[in-house]
């Protein structure tokens, strides 16, 4: 049995020697120099030549080129061109693509209720995304049901809810049951059912349109890795905590649950963290990147005391960590918000295994206690990048750089995720990166 | 009445409620059940400003107070209820943006300080902050926004209340984890806050 560092040691010159064809020489030595720059960051070596400069933004690109999100979320075609020439001329080390996975026709169709999106459900025209916070897990007890069987409590409650065109879903039979001549009628019979065979119509549909804007995505990424440009991260993940109170309950009552129903909570944590590691590890075998891009949110200080994140979020965060890299897979947490509290959780990590995307976190501090054991990522605030001059951005930079780039594991991106934006601050902090990055 | 103080200050909810209909059946004055939940509310305050307490239980407080208020309202028999306030408040999440977690938190936080407390909601449009404003008279006016689309809305309310003649009366602050000095002099406004205290603190020192 291999150790963790072996499996990543192979997952890396997997996606150094992705086995595309190239354009060219210099697009294949240009790949691989910006995919080394970045593995050199995680393992916290001092890089041969400089600072990575790591994407950190969703719709940037559109508002850069004046589309609109709603736009790329519509037409595809649209979306590619933009980011192509977006990944091209901006000079980042590696590219992100999750403004152009939302196709709008295709969250429509499905009646989709756990987004809203530009014109739609209040959102104006000119504007992101945004998730629409409920009790979707609808009352405490059905923690147990999603602890005993989380696909059937997907399928049958949580999906019904969600997608108003799968409403059929609620329905459906018990899939364990299906096996012997006793049950077989009383499994079957429900798939008779109009409502039922509506949504396996309607995702049949949505599967086609899915599959042919999924084709033409795959076909930019395959396009910019030949020319030269890695993605940023191969798989997601989520804290467990999260996926309970962001998408299953809204926040007030995951508050309340953590005072009325922690054991539950706990109870589903423990079932959805070997969930979580299953689809990290799955992205990244079929993406050859190994980087396991995860959003945390209520981790960040402010939302839970000291003793409720070390007994509730924690716990199976770090489950999710320790699967991922035994897997040979790299964690790359975004602690969006401010995590000044939580810095000695940070530090326990094993040495070179997670790169940590920072927002509001003292970086300097983080560089002093988790810098050792983490490469960091950010943080240039958007404050500077709206309200400030290029010049402004320059000096972060260089800031920036000569606090935490000595001894390598940094890579300088926004603080926050970038939507709408001045193209010559976000210009000018690629530029500084190249500047001031060199070691 | 000392067990209904404790009950909510521990956060022991069944208890709480269960002493609240016993008491109430025994005929025992509504207006000393209601000063005893206000007892432990301002207890739940001081543990939540010692970081005792964090959101959870500012919320599950919030719940039992309304709870018990519901519950003790049809004894009190038009006693007023609310008592003198430390000032006006006015708080919004700005025009663009939905968030509203930490401007709840904000709000919840004042009112514990004695602080008479509006809340607008989300997606409030400039001219409704500044008519608001104007007739409510707050002494200070709280800005939310987590989005960096919600930097220029500011500054137009901020901008609007000038025009208004209004500046002078109100202290503005700005709230969310992405304020910092940089936007805070972009906007115009008094001051920024990414954590509820500051807002108490910064309140308490204009009295």
């Amino acid at each position: 049995m291999s150790t963790w560092q072996e499996k990543r040691q192979a997952r890396f010159e997997k996606w150094l020697e992705p086995g595309v064809p190239f354009a060219s020489p210099e697009t294949k030595a240009a790949y691989q120099g910006r995919v080394q720059r970045i593995i050199d960051a995680i393992e916290l070596r001092k890089a041969p030549d400089r600072v990575p400069v790591y994407p950190n933004y969703t719709y940037f690109p559109a508002y850069a080129y004046g589309s609109l999100p709603r736009e790329v979320m519509s037409d595809v075609r649209k979306a590619v061109e933009i980011w192509e020439r977006f990944v091209k001329e901006y000079g980042f080390d590696a590219f992100g693509i999750i403004g152009i996975i939302a196709p709008i026709p295709v969250m429509e169709a499905l009646d989709y209720k756990l987004y809203q999106w530009p014109g739609h459900g209040g959102v104006p025209e000119d504007s992101i995304y945004r998730y629409f916070e409920h009790d979707w897990l609808v009352e405490a007890r059905e923690y147990d049901d999603l602890a005993l069987d989380p696909t059937d409590w997907w399928m049958r409650q949580y999906i019904p809810r969600f997608c108003g065109a799968l409403s059929g879903f609620t329905k459906l039979p018990n899939f364990t049951e299906f096996m012997e001549l006793p049950n077989l009628a009383g499994f079957l019979a429900p798939f008779g059912l109009p409502e039922v065979q509506e949504s396996l119509r309607k995702l049949m549909e949505v599967g086609s349109m899915t599959l042919e804007w999924m084709g033409a995505v795959g076909g930019l990424i395959g396009k910019l890795i030949c020319d030269g440009f890695p993605t940023s991260a191969g798989g997601f993940a989520k804290a467990p905590f999260d996926t309970l109170s962001d998408t299953f309950r809204s926040f007030k009552s995951a508050m309340l649950d953590l005072r009325r129903n922690g054991d539950r909570m706990i109870a589903a944590m423990e079932t959805l963290a070997p969930l979580a590691i299953k689809m990290a590890v799955q992205a990244i075998d079929g993406s050859g990147n190994p980087l396991v891009f995860m959003p945390l949110h209520k981790g960040a200080d402010g939302f839970m005391s000291q003793a409720q994140f070390e007994k509730f979020y924690w716990p199976t965060l770090r489950q999710v960590f320790d699967g991922i890299i035994e897997a040979g897979g790299v964690p790359v947490p975004f602690a969006e918000g401010g995590y000044n509290q939580r810095m000695d959780y940070m530090a326990e990590l094993p040495k070179g295994a997670v790169a940590w995307m920072i927002d509001r976190s003292d970086m300097k501090e983080l560089k002093r206690k988790v810098g050792g054991n983490c490469c960091l990522i950010g943080n240039v605030p958007s404050s500077i990048l709206h309200a400030g001059t290029p010049a402004d951005v320059d000096k972060c930079v260089k800031e920036l750089i000569d606090d935490i780039a000595p001894g390598g594991g940094f890579m300088l991106a926004t603080g926050t995720v970038t939507d709408e934006g001045r193209p010559e601050m976000i210009r000018a902090m690629v530029e500084a990166g190249l500047k001031y990055g060199k070691y | 009445m000392e067990k209904i103080t404790t009950a909510m200050a521990d956060m022991l909810e069944d208890e709480l409620m269960a002493l609240t209909d016993k008491y109430l059946a025994e005929g025992k004055d509504p207006k000393a059940i209601l000063d005893a939940y206000q007892a432990g509310m301002t207890e739940v305050g001081k543990r939540y400003e010692a970081g005792e307490y964090f959101v959870s239980e500012l919320i599950l407080a919030g719940e039992m107070m309304t709870a018990g208020s519901d519950k003790i309202k049809p004894f009190l028999k038009g006693a007023s209820e609310a008592g003198p306030t430390k000032g006006r408040v006015l708080i919004a999440t700005v025009e663009g943006d939905i968030h509203d977690i930490g401007k709840n938190i904000a709000g919840t936080i004042m009112e514990l300080a004695g602080y008479e407390v509006r809340n607008l909601g989300e997606d409030v449009k400039t001219t409704k902050i500044v008519e608001e404003v104007k007739n409510y008279k707050p002494k200070l006016v709280g800005l939310s926004g987590l989005l960096t689309l919600a930097y220029d809305p500011m500054k137009a309310v901020v901008d609007q209340l000038r025009e208004a003649g209004l500046r002078d009366q109100v202290k503005v602050l700005l709230g969310g984890s992405q304020i910092d000095d940089h936007i805070l002099k972009y906007v115009g406004a008094d001051v920024f806050a990414n954590d509820a205290m500051t807002n108490v603190n910064y309140l308490n020192s204009l009295a």
